[in-house]
């Protein structure tokens, strides 16, 4: 699967432009994270995606052909999970489960539940009816309707909100283990999910990318401009942006990002997070 | 294959939800609102059928329809309100999906009205025993309350998916309820839709233009409601767009408002085309549109017809020769009167096919026909076939000329292209054999002539006056006869209805409404020369009664065996039967009629009205006949009293045609019904009680003058002025 976003602009009707100019290409197999502060435009793309919206310019092209006339393609291989959505309360986990098969139109569906159910951790509460999920469950049951049947392209909108840590650890493998056969796009606002499983990293900031690579580039390009200081400063400082505030035995230390770091501060190696922040620091001060 | 799996999982889901439980539960519930105080279909006639078949079912089709109506809107808007649509529009096209969404709610409403005619069955076939009609049940569940609450669900559906707002479609709804209710549309059966016009259920002369007209527009409410949803689906909101970007991106599936525009052409052929009502006007219009002339340019010596009604659609098909001479060297254009459902299918003149104009010129019943006779002697044939209509000014009673398989009624242009010159007519008539026709005339007699192979019996009728053969009513119909020391009566009554009405002895009501008039007024013309005859005509053909010669014609609620059994203080009045019989005497005995007769109501109708009120107060007592006969006269008097356009008629001429017809005929008729009754009323306690006003009855009534009673005879005969019987 081959799909390539070209000069993508979306303006809603309301006049508030979510995406300027956006290009990217994506091919299977590949996880990518998408990563943005809340309102950078990463739902607006995934719906762009999926045919949800049309862009205002520039085309999106599912392998030669715009993905608008490709629309029933796109359907028959995608597993898509909006950040906000609905579940039939009065159906039970498997019924709702075979209602999306058979709009996906999956044969053997039966055996493609029970697999999404048993991925997902829900083959418990097959008979459970949706009323009385938690909202962790419901997310998975949002998870599992996406990847039921092995679509070949999965678009997943904060997947992991409302998962306790360790479900979010299973999860992330999940994601990896799925990614090697297709297109993963896995949008976040949290840097961690995406850290140790996605092989390329898109950024999202107000519409536009800052930065489509490697999770290393991306880190490689922050080299020099993290690092760590013993104590809080005095008064707020221009110039950096504190990261994270840890507690050693010398006390509490601050982890900053800089465009230039301050003499006081001990160069350390960035993180993933600490790049990110960086990046998006070095953007608002523009 | 992918439709109907997303139609097996979404009917599923529709039959999991608590809300369509709710809403086919209700459903459920809803005839019992025909049992407690939701009467449409009694209105006229309280018949078992309509009592307990149509009067549930219609409460089933109002209330189902509102409650899947709105079920329809809740399955729909919540799929976005709860945000399931952003799970599966991205895997399957929403049009797919919102038509086997509300294809399944259509699927969900007929397991709901199935159960309804399940459920409801026991106890109908309970209280109509003997008159359990399982073709009207069916009709009246699957005919009527099925197709309206399906075409209450596309609507609802079609409203939504164009404003994608609850509040706003459940506000056009409620509109269209609440036009289909109003008075605007209440004698338009094609503009009903949620409360189809079932203006009578006859239990013993059958129901077949009911059905076939709520049939009918339930086949055009669904075609339009399909087509409003057809034309609603590309409308349905797509890539975020509004309405308008997303009806002219859904708009690209030509095939979606191409379907639904001839739908829409279909309706509206349906609408324009419909073979059930005339196009006349409404008001009556006192004259023929048979032109009478003078000076006759040709003789019509024989007519010979022979008429084969289908009494399954409703139909006939006919045949009428005529001996005809031109008296002109030239071509002669007669004009021929004929029944305005009916179509010429050919003329001939001596073996040759002749032009001929059908004008389509309707007026009160009849549309006339223009033939082009050559001169000499012709034998001229007439075929023609069709469905007979019914007035337009009878529209919303729906009443007239039917061929049933229960009943026939006929009247004198729906026999044959009518012409008045006729000098000896002779009728074939094929019938079903089990019912039996009998002329509303005594001379006209009606023979059996054969029986024939295929169930049928042909009769013939030859009347003593030209081509003209009255009216003929034709039922499975047997004699009860009535003996009193003066008059002998035949009662034919429906054979189905025999056993209730020797059950409450209507023999001896007859015999005591003969009698009392014979004893107060004197023996009425016919009892020299034999018996009276009663004919009962069904609902079908009339509502209400008439009397010819000897012979009186009442319809079937008047005898109504509720009116027979029931105490005096429950029962509906028997007058109308009785009105009929003293018309004998008071109209055909003795006529009433003033120069004066449209502004101060003077008529047969007012004796005649008084004189029931007497022997109503006779048989039932003096309370009874206060409430249903001076009661309904005075409340009649006092609208009239207040009536707008009564007290400023001036004002009539402005009012749309129809209205004005309406407003003018229940004017005339409260003059006569009420207001004259009245005015007799106040005479009695002015000339001294009853038996002085007997007196002077008895006397305008054996008075040898053959002149017509008018006001001025009746106030001589009281000493009385016109003044004096001013109401107050
Ligand atoms: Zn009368």
């Amino acid at each position: 699967m081959n799909i390539s976003i070209q000069n993508v602009e979306m303006t809603y009707s309301n006049g508030k432009q979510a995406l300027q100019g956006i290009s990217a290409p994506l091919q299977s197999p590949s996880l990518i994270g998408l990563v943005g502060p809340n309102g950078a435009g990463k739902s607006t793309l995934m719906k762009l995606l999926v045919a949800g919206l049309l862009p205002t310019k520039g085309e999106i092209l599912l392998g030669d052909s715009p993905l608008i006339s490709k629309e029933k393609e796109l359907k028959e291989n995608l597993g898509y999970l909006p950040q906000s959505f609905g579940l039939y309360d009065e159906l039970t986990v498997y019924q709702f489960l075979d209602y999306m098969a058979a709009l996906k139109g999956i044969p053997q569906s039966r055996a493609a539940i029970e697999k999404a159910m048993a991925e997902t951790n829900l083959s418990q509460y097959k008979r459970t009816r949706i009323r009385t999920l938690s909202g962790g469950q419901r997310q998975r049951v949002g998870i599992a309707q996406a990847i039921l049947g092995n679509p070949k392209l999965l678009i997943l909108d904060e997947p992991t909100v409302g998962l306790d840590p360790e479900e979010r650890i299973n999860f992330r493998n999940l994601f990896s283990k799925a990614a090697q056969d297709k297109i993963v796009l896995l949008s976040t606002h949290i840097i961690e999910d995406v850290q140790s499983i996605c092989n390329r990293i898109i950024i999202l900031h107000c519409g536009i990318i800052l930065f489509d690579g490697s999770p290393q580039e991306l880190i490689l390009a922050a080299q020099g401009h993290v690092g760590m200081i013993d104590q809080m400063p005095a008064e707020k400082e221009e110039g950096y942006h504190i990261t994270a505030r840890l507690n050693t035995l010398k006390g509490v230390c601050c982890r900053i990002v800089a465009e230039e770091l301050p003499p006081i501060a001990q160069a350390v190696d960035p993180t993933l997070e600490d790049a990110y922040m960086y990046l998006i620091a070095k953007e608002e001060k523009k | 294959m992918s439709f109907l799996s997303y139609l097996r999982v979404e009917t599923g889901r529709i039959f999991r939800s608590r809300i369509f439980w709710l809403a086919a539960v209700l459903t459920l519930c809803a005839p019992i609102a025909g049992y407690l105080f939701y009467f449409p279909a009694t209105l006229n006639h309280e018949s078992s059928i309509g009592l307990w078949i149509a009067n549930p079912a219609l409460a089933g089709t109002f209330g189902g329809t509102v409650l899947f109506a709105l079920l329809t809107l809740y399955e729909l808007d919540r799929v976005y309100r709860k945000e399931m649509a952003s799970l599966t529009d991205t895997i399957v096209s929403t049009l797919m999906l919102s038509s086997s969404r509300t294809l399944s709610l259509l699927l969900a409403a007929a397991a709901a009205v199935v159960c309804a005619a399940v459920l409801y069955l026991p106890y109908t076939l309970y209280r109509t025993g003997a008159l359990w009609d399982g073709g009207y049940y069916l009709f009246a569940y699957l005919g009527l309350m099925l197709p309206t609450v399906w075409s209450g669900i596309l609507l609802a559906a079609a409203l939504y998916q164009f404003t994608r707002r609850v509040e706003l479609s459940a506000v056009l709804l409620t509109a269209l309820v609440l036009l289909s209710m109003s008075q605007y549309v209440s004698d338009q059966f094609l503009l009903r839709w949620i409360n189809p016009l079932v203006p009578w259920c006859s239990d013993y002369f059958g129901n077949l233009r009911v059905i076939q007209t709520g049939l009918y527009s339930r086949l055009l409410w669904l075609l339009l409601s399909a087509s409003l949803w057809l034309l609603s689906l590309p409308a349905i909101r797509k890539y975020g767009y509004g309405l308008g970007r997303s009806f002219l991106k859904g708009c690209r599936k030509i095939y979606l408002p191409f379907t639904a525009f001839v739908l829409i052409g279909c309706g509206f052929g349906m609408y324009l085309c419909q073979p059930f009502i005339n196009h006349s006007q409404m008001e009556y219009a006192s004259f023929s549109s048979h032109p009478m002339s003078t000076e006759p340019k040709l003789t019509i010596d024989e007519v010979e017809i022979t008429c084969k009604p289908n009494v399954m659609t409703g139909t006939q098909q006919g045949t009428a020769t005529y001996k005809i001479f031109n008296l002109e060297k030239e071509d002669v254009v007669e004009t021929f009167i004929m029944n305005c459902g009916y179509t010429i299918d050919k003329v001939t003149a001596n073996g040759e096919t002749i032009p001929y104009t059908d004008l389509n010129n309707d007026l009160n019943f009849e549309k006339q026909i223009e033939v082009t006779i050559p001169p000499g002697y012709v034998t001229l044939v007439m075929e023609y076939s069709g469905m007979p209509q019914v007035w337009n000014g009878l529209r919303g009673s729906l009443t007239g000329t039917v061929f049933s398989p229960e009943f026939i009624s006929l009247e004198m242009c729906d026999f044959y292209p009518y012409h008045s010159f006729i000098e000896h007519g002779k009728l074939e008539l094929t019938l079903p054999e089990k019912l039996i026709p009998i002329s509303n005339w005594v001379d006209i007699e009606v023979n059996l002539i054969s029986e024939n192979t295929d169930g049928t019996r042909t009769w013939e009728l030859e009347p003593p006056r030209g081509g003209y053969f009255g009216n003929l009513y034709a039922a499975e119909y047997i004699a009860l006869e009535t003996e009193t020391e003066n008059i002998s009566a035949v009662f034919y009554c429906p054979k189905k209805q025999q056993a209730a009405m020797e059950e409450v002895n209507i023999q001896q009501i007859l015999a005591d409404v003969l009698e009392y008039c014979s004893a107060h007024y004197g023996t009425p013309p016919f009892a020299e020369e034999g018996k009276l005859r009663l004919i009962e005509a069904g609902i079908p053909a009339m509502m209400g009664g008439y009397a010819v010669d000897q012979t009186s014609i009442m319809s079937e609620n008047t005898f109504y065996e509720k009116i027979y059994t029931a105490s005096a203080e429950t029962a509906n009045s028997p007058e109308i039967m009785i009105h009929e019989i003293v018309h004998q005497w008071w109209g055909l005995g003795k006529n009433l009629y003033d120069d004066n007769t449209a502004s101060n109501g003077w008529s047969s109708e007012g004796l005649t009205t008084y004189t029931t009120y007497r022997i109503i107060k006779e048989k039932y007592g003096e309370e009874y006949a206060k409430e249903h006969c001076v009661d309904v006269w005075q409340s009649q008097a006092d609208y009239l009293k207040n009536n707008f356009y009564f007290r400023y008629p001036e004002y009539l001429d402005r009012l749309p045609e129809q209205y004005a017809a309406r407003v003018r005929g229940s004017v005339d008729s409260i003059m006569m019904y009420s207001v004259v009754p009245l005015k007799i009323l106040k005479a009695e306690k002015l000339v001294g009680g009853e038996e002085k006003m007997d007196e002077i009855l008895k006397g305008l009534f054996t008075n040898q003058n053959l002149n017509p009673i008018t006001y001025a005879d009746f106030l001589d005969a009281c000493g009385l002025t016109e003044e004096a019987l001013e109401l107050d």
